[in-house]
């Protein structure tokens, strides 16, 4: 099967911004100045998006997918020029999106009536609007989608990213993972998680992650950066299986899929989602205890739609101080599971 | 040799009626289905009428209390289970590889979200209120449709705005045709909330009348409310268990404007781009295409740019093939119009006759394109094109194709 490679990868973190400092920040296993506040610190998004001015007023959301996707273009070393166009693709993963519009249109509706409604907050609140102004702001003219789910959407966006490419659809295509966190968003899933009696997942994240993807060639990077291989499937929603079976089932669909046997993985990206008891009882009994775990969730919170692609860049950065091959994996509060393997594009 | 990818059951809910036989007899005869808005009070706005479900039923679930779902549920849930039994694939169990899923949304269960937040407005909220976000987040009716119907796996749901429906059955075609699925649900689906009717109320896109699109007159358009599915299914193993083939799903395009939120570029380049990259997938010229089913929204901007698109992609056939939209029919259906009308469309060409363009009056220069005003008797047609455009530039087209008499 094709490899899909990683050819940038832009990160907008809690705990920080942009591939090196993301990087770094994994190895060392550094933590947030105040632990469980989980936001982009002021100032910060600014300095990362490019044209700010022009997307000044729209949602976090859609601006923190803006950064993510100017750095992982200036990451990959070309101008933005360079992936205008219609052989560029675009998958944006969400969850909820620009709850804060959303709630700010409909409060105007409630206390003010028609007139209160904001028709910025309500173009802006549409879940597509990521993808939207992305597409904008890249001349990206292909195929752009959004990918609705919980943890695990993001590692969808990949592999659709990755049906474009092996197609030859695109020759390039951007994944983006978004989420913007909020005091509604807090209370919304505190009483989900309240009533579905499941374990807690880490606090309520935000940032963006974006990769820039293309069709392994070797001539053309040198054989060096991150060869992904998706698998998605779900958790104990068939009849014949339990869910740590299908788990593992997802996992090792991944390793196949990369060629990698179990010995070759060297770090596993946990989940910062629901069911983090179960995926660390399957890592244990299938991956033992030898690779390293990187708990991202410590350091970004939960963010939802973002976190599969926040874990995928992960994984992919964690290439560079952990020697062998990754895996990234997403357990949703929905039942969805979905895993990446990340291993080196080096040859021989 | 290519995988065909043959369609096998369709269900329909919209303004039209509720099950397939009353859309397809209402669509074709020309019968409107907008009516005053009653599902919340839109006296104080200046449009006031919508495309709503009448007595839509609550479906019989059988792992949900049914009073605890969004209407947008309910809607996914008399489309699919129409459609699987009209296909009946799961006759006996879904096998080893259970079906995909692919569903588009623009708003998911954006009702239940509406009540919630007014509720903690009105009076905060304490844990006895969570079960109206049991239904709130848009992927969530997919996964209890899922659940109802011992589906296995993971959805994939598209919120393309109003491009979801078609993409996703775009998605699901693609997936079949090269041979990663065999079978597939795909569809889409939107309920009618105020949230939305205020926000294209905010930008004065709704019509106080009529929606007539591609009218010199035309004034903007008209929500409407539904939910479309279609159960795909490579041919070969259609034809090998004995299923009737409705038709075929032959090309799928899609592209992107990158030009502004909310409004189409008005070159139409994106939506020339996806119609020529369907006709291209299916392997035929445009002078091929028997009707073009628009996306026709009424707005003075989208109906102008895809009339030119349609002019530049037909050349001089686009004097010839007739085009209509059906939402002055159905209302706008948003994540589910790709879908509707796809359903529709796919209904004329079996019929043989294409549904008319309600509502148009006058020519408007701008829209260069033979509108059907009228119902016309066509038979014999072998392809259609069904094209939706959507917020954030986003663009699909669908290539559909009649059975052939030996499917029959």
């Amino acid at each position: 099967m094709t490899g899909i490679s990683v050819r940038g990868i832009g990160v907008l973190t809690p705990c920080a911004q942009g591939r090196e400092a993301f990087s770094r920040t994994l190895a060392e296993g550094l933590r947030v100045a105040a632990p469980g506040d989980f936001s982009i610190p002021e100032g910060e998004l600014d300095r990362h998006l490019s044209g700010a001015g022009r997307f000044r007023r729209a949602a976090s959301a859609t601006r923190y997918a803006l950064a993510a996707a100017a750095m992982a273009v200036a990451d990959a070393g070309i101008s933005p020029g360079e992936v205008a166009g219609d052989r560029t693709g675009l998958i944006v993963s969400v969850t909820h999106g620009a709850l804060g519009y959303t709630t700010q249109f409909h409060e105007g509706l409630l206390k003010e009536g028609p007139q209160g409604a904001s028709p910025l907050f309500f173009s802006e609140s549409v879940l597509n609007a990521p993808a939207g102004n992305v597409s904008i702001a890249l001349g990206i003219r292909g195929p752009v989608h959004t990918i609705l789910g919980e943890e695990a959407a993001g590692i969808q966006a990949i592999e659709l990213a990755a049906a474009l490419l092996r197609s030859f659809a695109v020759d390039r295509c951007f994944v983006v993972g978004t989420e913007e966190r909020g005091e509604i968003v807090g209370r919304v899933y505190g009483e989900l998680e309240r009533s579905s009696g499941l374990d807690a997942a880490f606090p309520p994240g935000e940032g963006s992650a974006c990769l820039l993807l293309v069709r392994d060639d070797p001539a053309a990077d040198g054989g060096k950066g991150a060869l992904l291989f998706p698998e998605v499937g779900s958790m104990g929603r068939s009849s014949g299986s339990g869910a740590e079976e299908d788990l593992a089932r997802v996992i090792g669909g991944a390793l196949a899929r990369a060629g990698l046997a179990v010995k070759d993985v060297a770090h596993v990206v946990l989940p910062t989602g629901h069911h983090r008891g179960l995926a660390r009882r399957v890592l244990d009994r299938y991956l033992g205890a030898a690779p390293r775990r990187i708990d991202l969730g410590a350091l970004v919170g939960n963010a939802r739609g973002a976190a599969g692609v926040l874990q995928t860049a992960a994984s992919a950065c964690a290439l560079s101080f952990a020697e062998g091959a990754g895996l990234a994996l997403c357990t949703g509060i929905e039942g969805t599971a979905a895993a990446v393997a990340v291993r080196p594009a080096m040859r021989g | 040799m290519t995988r065909r990818v043959a369609v096998t059951g369709m269900g329909i809910v919209s303004a039209l009626g509720i099950g397939l036989p009353e859309n397809r007899a209402r669509a074709l005869a020309g019968q409107s289905g907008i009516r005053p808005v009653t599902l919340f009070s839109a006296g104080r706005y200046r449009a006031r009428q919508a495309g709503e479900v009448e007595s839509l039923p609550l479906p019989p679930w059988r792992r949900f209390r049914a009073e605890r779902l969004d209407r947008g549920t309910h809607l996914l849930y008399h489309a699919s289970f129409e459609a699987l039994a009209q296909s009946g694939p799961a006759a006996g169990g879904w096998g080893a590889v259970p079906p995909m899923v692919v569903i588009g949304t623009s708003i998911g269960g954006m009702i239940s979200g509406e009540r919630y937040h007014e509720r903690i407005l009105r009076d905060g909220s304490g844990p006895g209120d969570a079960w109206m976000l049991f239904d709130y987040l848009p992927h969530s009716q997919v996964l209890h449709l899922m659940a109802e119907l011992d589906i296995a796996g993971a959805p994939v749901v598209f919120a393309d705005a109003c491009a979801s429906g078609a993409n996703a059955i775009g998605h699901a075609f693609r997936s079949i045709r090269s041979g990663e699925r065999d079978l597939a649900l795909a569809g889409g689906y939107d309920p009618l909330s105020e949230f939305v009717f205020a926000g294209f109320n905010s930008l004065q896109a709704l019509s106080p009348g009529l929606c007539r699109p591609f009218d010199r007159d035309r004034d903007g358009l008209v929500l409407g409310e539904g939910a479309a599915v279609m159960v795909l299914e490579e041919r070969g193993r259609a034809l090998a268990r004995g299923a009737r083939i409705l038709g075929e799903i032959a090309g799928y395009g899609e592209s992107c404007d990158a030009f502004h939120m909310t409004r189409p570029d008005p070159e139409g380049r994106g939506a020339m781009d996806a119609m020529r990259m369907a006709l291209a997938d299916a392997g035929v010229n445009a002078a091929a295409v028997g009707y073009v089913n628009a996306h026709g929204t009424g707005t003075p901007f989208n109906d102008a740019m895809e009339a030119k698109a349609i002019r530049a992609v037909f050349g001089a056939h686009a004097d010839r093939v007739p085009v209509s939209s059906t939402k002055p029919m159905t209302g706008h259906v948003l994540g589910g119009a790709g879908a509707v009308e796809a359903v529709l469309t796919m209904s004329a060409l079996r019929e043989g006759r294409i549904p008319p363009n309600l509502n148009f009056e006058t020519p408007d220069p701008a829209c260069p394109v033979r509108i059907a005003a009228v119902g016309e008797d066509r038979p014999g047609m072998e392809f259609a094109l069904s094209n939706s455009f959507g917020f954030g530039g986003t663009n699909a087209t669908l290539i559909l194709r009649a059975a052939s008499g030996e499917d029959e």
